[in-house]
């Protein structure tokens, strides 16, 4: 007979190996078990990257454990939102730091958030506040117009959302998914502002310009950089990444004109889930979000626009920008029927 | 009680086809009963509803005097107390010669040293001392049957059923199997249903043989009843 | 105890596997669970089925036609290559071959993207204006293809090995010409059509690789649904169609060949088969055939992810630390669990064909909605898990299970059912068989079932997103942050490491399964 050399494993080796390892496994998984001991649950739509440190910093401070669930601003995901509302009958977080507004008031309208005036809140301007404070607005970006300078030159710059239709940039021009995230609040800005219809023609118009969509803001700077796009739409934090890394691009606020439309500005926002299961602790971390302190830091180093009266503003962060003449709750209102339209037409 | 085996009204199909149409027959204890016909008349199923390996559509199954098939009962074939040797002689191929019994005995020994030694008898009674650390694959056609014997020897279960042990065997070889089957048979008493389709076996080993047709018993009688119609036939085809 | 274990793997399917879905479906239509009037349901069913959506899901079900008509064919050739002809190296072949199966779509998307989307390599180094556009439906008919061809290979493969080779050398004695046509193929007709039932399957359900192609298909419409207009209800309800269809093609398959008998190989040692001896012609042929495939399905992505990668691997990696602890933690985990119920699933029902059509199901349904039926059920519900790395496992359990016990039928059936039988008459206990007797034999089943699953969980980024409780990521989620980002040089340096992971795993497969085989 052949000699083969054969791994012979005994069944009750192995039998008594895996009821080891489920028992190891077991205990694992009980070490990350959710502990009873003095923390917050948060969910995050802001960029990790700028919002993890903060929120390290709460821990440090406070002596209060952060547990934090991120998001991505475009959701590829479904993200926290859907997930906020999928747990309202017996919600998990406790604190929602969303980066823009009007998912704010979808959640308020779902009856998934209760009300909290923080203190820290007093200085920011009300328009940027639910009335009965249900959120609160702070550190904002705004939309811009971002382009490659190798491309177009400073005569030729565009300034306006209707730029994107003008004939000269036929296929030239980008925008970020008008259906998802920030892309989204654009597209119902503009049907609050201009109206249904001309929004609506706005919108044929960009299509007949061969305006391309991409996943994302950050991907519309991304192109815009190669120059695959000459220019583009998405968000002053993102525009800041490219024009501080020295690419050759600029970044313009559009439509600032005494006639124009005015630009689209978009805070982050925090709000007290309802029936949280730590409240005291829910309200503390906002209280610290709502700082001026946390406000200088994300201008810093992600070009947030302050609006607390209380906090500096550095230098290279756009000031004065003159904002869309809309409410949020109005932007709220037309987020259907806009997102109706750019799936059945737009982006058909 | 000397009815060891009993089925009554016993029918079975499979995929709308009738494998086994009202079996009746019973077996005495002590009895080398053969089942006897060709391929495909039902022999193996029966066997199988005996073991409890397979479940009847209707009729009822006794084995010492108790009710183990029926439409109320249903007893699992491991607490049947019966042996059985396949067709293929399901040996383990993982396992030794040694670790075959080692398994089998492990139910009713717990002692170490007191089934080392029951291994080496029953071993030394089927002529494998010398295979003791021999896997299935390296032993000859003799040899794997003996351990199959050796098998179901130490499970020392009263039944013995047979399926078509000696099919693949030459003649000298089957009859030095048959002939240490009928040793174990006497020396432990055993109660032994042996299927087959060869005459020869049935003629060598049985002392009752039910002749199986299209899923029916056609007669039971004595073997060489059955078989003296066979030979008939025989030497019909050889004028 | 046997009849015992079987009605406590039954009641853990139903709950794993069956519940979560059932419920999010009864809940779409019956919110609140309460019954709503018949009309004002239909009304709602015309609302969300427009023709718009009649027109997405009929493009849907031809990218899935499609992409399993090619995979299939790929498949095909290659597991007949592979198991019948005397091409040398098949074994190593074989493994090369599975490979692309367990790179992740948005990675193999990803990396060609790299080379031919706007800001690719090739189109700019090569072809600086050309209009070659990756973003249509071919494309993504193309990439699926190399995606899962492998898993077509598989399961052929299985199908030509489980034929008694007396069966073929009867064939080719008597009438060798036909002996495809007439012998093989007919006998492995159950094998391709499941083959092409999951390549269909994956494909409908796959949302990443449409969304970053940007053609709009069904899975894209039902994201939408929980993206944009966040109406889960409405999301549950467009996938219904999908879930029937599944189901609809599984009953077909089940159907058509319920009462068909097909060969399995006996007990006794199987032969090696390689009848078919290719000149030296076709030899170069097959080996450029197999070549190209390699080439575009596991050389070029593995390249263009070094290359995006941009030195910047060890910071990466560095970055992502608790991630990859993470993901070990719950991959492992996850592993142990779907091979150990996808073990007893196939022990207990391996006969029940439509069982296996059924735990296949939640194939049909994308990740993000699985994500949503298990919080529906569990955020709930009095047990404990919502909330936990338990969620997780519960994901893995749903969307993974069928591969598992599709790997345990390619090694359960070279077992003959008399060995167990004999283990049984011989009184030993229910447990004792299954690690005395059966586990032995089929070790090979569970080690390729874990390693398989482990790759699988590895990857996996839908549902867990979904999942996850606060504080935990994996690296899938961490690398699905950064494409958002577009930090291409850490996004390709995580996914090198996760694929370099992947295929060390892999290896150890290989060598054990080479050593026991």
């Amino acid at each position: 007979m052949e000699n083969k050399k054969i791994i012979y494993i005994d069944g009750k080796k192995l039998f008594l190996g895996i009821v080891l390892i489920a028992i190891v496994l077991i205990g694992f998984l009980l070490y990350t078990a959710p502990k009873e001991e003095k923390k917050v649950v948060v969910y995050v739509s802001h960029d990790q990257d700028y919002s993890e440190p903060i929120l390290k910093e709460f821990e440090e401070t406070s002596g209060i454990k952060v547990e934090a669930l991120y998001d991505t601003e475009v959701t590829k995901t479904v993200g926290l939102v859907n997930r906020l509302i999928s747990e309202k009958s017996n919600p998990r977080a406790d604190v929602f730091w969303n980066n823009e507004v009007i998912r704010s008031v979808l959640l308020k309208n779902e009856n998934v958030l209760q009300p909290y005036c923080s203190p820290n809140g007093n200085d920011i301007p009300s328009v940027y506040k639910d009335k009965d404070c249900y959120w609160t607005g702070f550190a904002a970006r705004a939309r811009v117009i971002l382009y490659n300078t190798e491309k177009i030159s400073k005569e030729e710059e565009p300034k306006s959302i209707y730029d994107f239709i003008n004939p000269r940039w036929k296929g030239k021009a980008c925008i970020s998914n008008p259906l998802l995230g920030s892309g989204s609040g654009l597209t119902a800005a503009l049907f609050a502002s201009l109206g249904d219809e001309k929004a609506k023609d706005l919108f044929l118009k960009m299509k007949e310009n061969k305006v391309q969509v991409l996943e994302s803001p950050s991907m519309v700077r991304d192109q815009v950089v190669v120059g695959e796009c000459w220019f583009g739409s998405t968000d002053t934090d993102d525009a800041y990444d490219a024009t501080a890394a020295g690419k050759p691009v600029k970044m313009i606020i559009p439509d600032q004109g005494p006639e124009d439309i005015g630009d689209l500005v978009i805070p982050n926002s925090v709000m007290v889930i309802k029936g949280p299961a730590h409240p005291e602790e829910a309200k503390k971390l906002i209280d610290f979000l709502l700082s001026t302190k946390v406000e200088e830091q994300l201008a810093q180093v992600a070009l947030q626009i302050p609006l607390k009266s209380s906090s500096s503003v550095p230098q290279n962060v756009p000031k004065n920008i003159k904002p869309m003449d809309v409410t949020y709750e109005e932007i709220y209102n037309k987020l259907n029927v806009s997102s109706k339209f750019v799936q059945e037409t737009f982006l058909r | 009680m000397s009815e060891m085996i009993k089925l009554e009204s016993i029918s079975k199909k499979f995929n709308g086809k009738e494998i086994l149409k009202d079996v009746n027959f019973e077996v005495r204890r002590g009895e080398r009963f053969g089942i006897f016909g060709p391929s495909g008349c039902g022999k193996t199923t029966a066997l199988r509803i005996i073991a409890g390996l397979e479940k009847p559509d209707i009729g009822k199954v006794v084995l010492r005097g108790k009710e183990v098939t029926s439409s109320k009962t249903f007893v699992q074939p491991e607490q049947r107390n019966i042996s059985f040797i396949f067709q293929d002689l399901a040996l383990w191929p993982h396992m030794s010669v040694k670790d075959h019994l080692d398994f089998v005995l492990s139910f009713r020994i717990s002692e170490k040293n007191q089934r080392e030694k029951k291994i080496e008898e029953i071993l030394k009674a089927v002529n494998l001392k010398n295979q003791l650390n021999s896997k299935p694959e390296q032993l000859s056609g003799g040899e794997k049957q003996r351990l199959a014997l050796a098998r179901v020897i130490a499970q020392k279960s009263d039944i013995f059923l047979l399926d078509e042990p000696y099919s693949s065997f030459d003649i000298d070889l089957k009859e030095e199997m048959q002939k240490l089957l009928w040793e174990m048979h006497k020396k432990f008493n055993l109660t032994t249903v042996y299927v087959t389709h060869d005459i020869f076996e049935i003629l060598n080993f049985c002392n009752r043989v039910a002749r199986m047709e299209n899923g029916k018993i056609a007669e039971i009688k004595k073997p060489r009843e059955i078989v003296k119609k066979y030979f008939y036939k025989i030497a019909k085809s050889m004028k | 105890m046997h009849d015992s274990f079987k009605y406590l793997i039954y009641l853990l399917l139903f709950i794993f596997i069956f519940l979560p879905i059932v419920y999010l479906f009864v809940s779409a239509f019956f919110p609140n669970f309460q019954l709503v009037n018949l009309s004002s349901l239909w009304n709602y069913l015309i609302f969300s089925f427009d023709s718009r959506i009649g027109v997405i899901f009929f493009r849907t079900i031809l990218l899935g036609f499609f992409t399993s008509a090619i995979a299939g064919g790929i498949g095909l050739t290659l597991a007949v290559l592979l198991e019948y002809t005397n091409l040398s190296h098949r074994k190593f072949l074989k493994f090369l071959l599975f490979a692309p199966f367990l790179i992740p779509p948005y990675l193999f998307t990803f990396s060609w993207m790299g080379l031919l989307g706007k800001r690719g390599t090739f189109t700019e180094i090569i072809f600086h204006n050309m209009p070659l556009n990756i973003y249509n439906p071919f494309a993504i008919i193309l990439l699926l293809s190399l995606s899962y061809f492998p898993i077509a290979m598989f399961i052929i493969s299985l199908g030509l090995k489980n034929i008694d080779s007396n069966i073929i050398d009867s064939g080719r004695l008597s009438n060798r010409k036909n002996l495809m046509k007439k012998i093989i193929l007919p006998l492995i007709s159950p094998h391709l059509l499941i083959a092409c039932f999951f390549v269909f399957v994956l494909t409908i359900s796959e949302y990443t690789v449409p969304a970053f192609l940007r053609v709009n298909a069904y899975s894209s419409e039902i994201f939408a649904q929980l993206a944009a207009f966040y109406d889960i209800r409405r999301a549950a309800v467009l996938s219904l169609p999908v879930v029937v269809l599944a189901l609809f093609l599984a009953g077909v398959i089940h159907f058509y060949f319920r009462n068909k008998s097909f060969t399995t190989i006996s007990s006794s040692s199987r032969k090696k088969l390689n009848f078919i001896s290719l000149s030296k012609n076709q030899k170069i042929i097959s080996y450029s055939f197999i070549l190209l495939l390699t080439l575009f399905s596991l050389i070029i992505p593995i390249t263009m992810v070094i290359i995006e990668s941009n030195l910047t691997f060890f910071d990466a990696v560095a970055s992502a630390k608790t991630q990859i602890f993470n993901s070990f933690l719950t991959s492992f985990s996850g592993a142990l669990a779907v091979t150990l119920l996808g073990f007893f699933t196939y022990y207990f029902f391996k006969k029940s064909k439509s069982l296996i059509a059924l735990i296949s199901f939640p194939l049909a349904i994308s990740s993000p909605v699985i994500g949503i039926s298990l919080i529906n059920l569990y955020n709930n519900s009095q047990v404990p898990v919502y909330g936990t790395v338990w969620m997780i496992l519960l994901g893995y359990l749903l969307r993974f299970l069928p591969f598992s016990v599709f790997i345990f039928s390619s090694f359960f059936p070279q077992i003959s059912p008399s060995i167990e039988e004999s283990a049984r008459l011989s009184k030993s206990s229910f447990f004792k068989r299954i690690y005395r007797i059966v586990l032995p034999l089929t070790k090979g089943g569970f080690l390729s079932s874990f390693i398989i699953i482990f790759i699988l969980c590895f990857g996996e980024v839908g549902l867990t997103q979904m999942v996850t409780p606060p504080g935990f990521q994996t690296l899938s989620m961490r690398i699905e942050t950064l494409m958002h980002y577009a930090n291409y040089s850490h996004l390709a340096s995580l996914s090198l490491f996760l694929l370099s992971l992947i295929f060390f795993v892999y290896l150890i497969h290989i060598w054990v399964y080479r050593e026991n085989e």
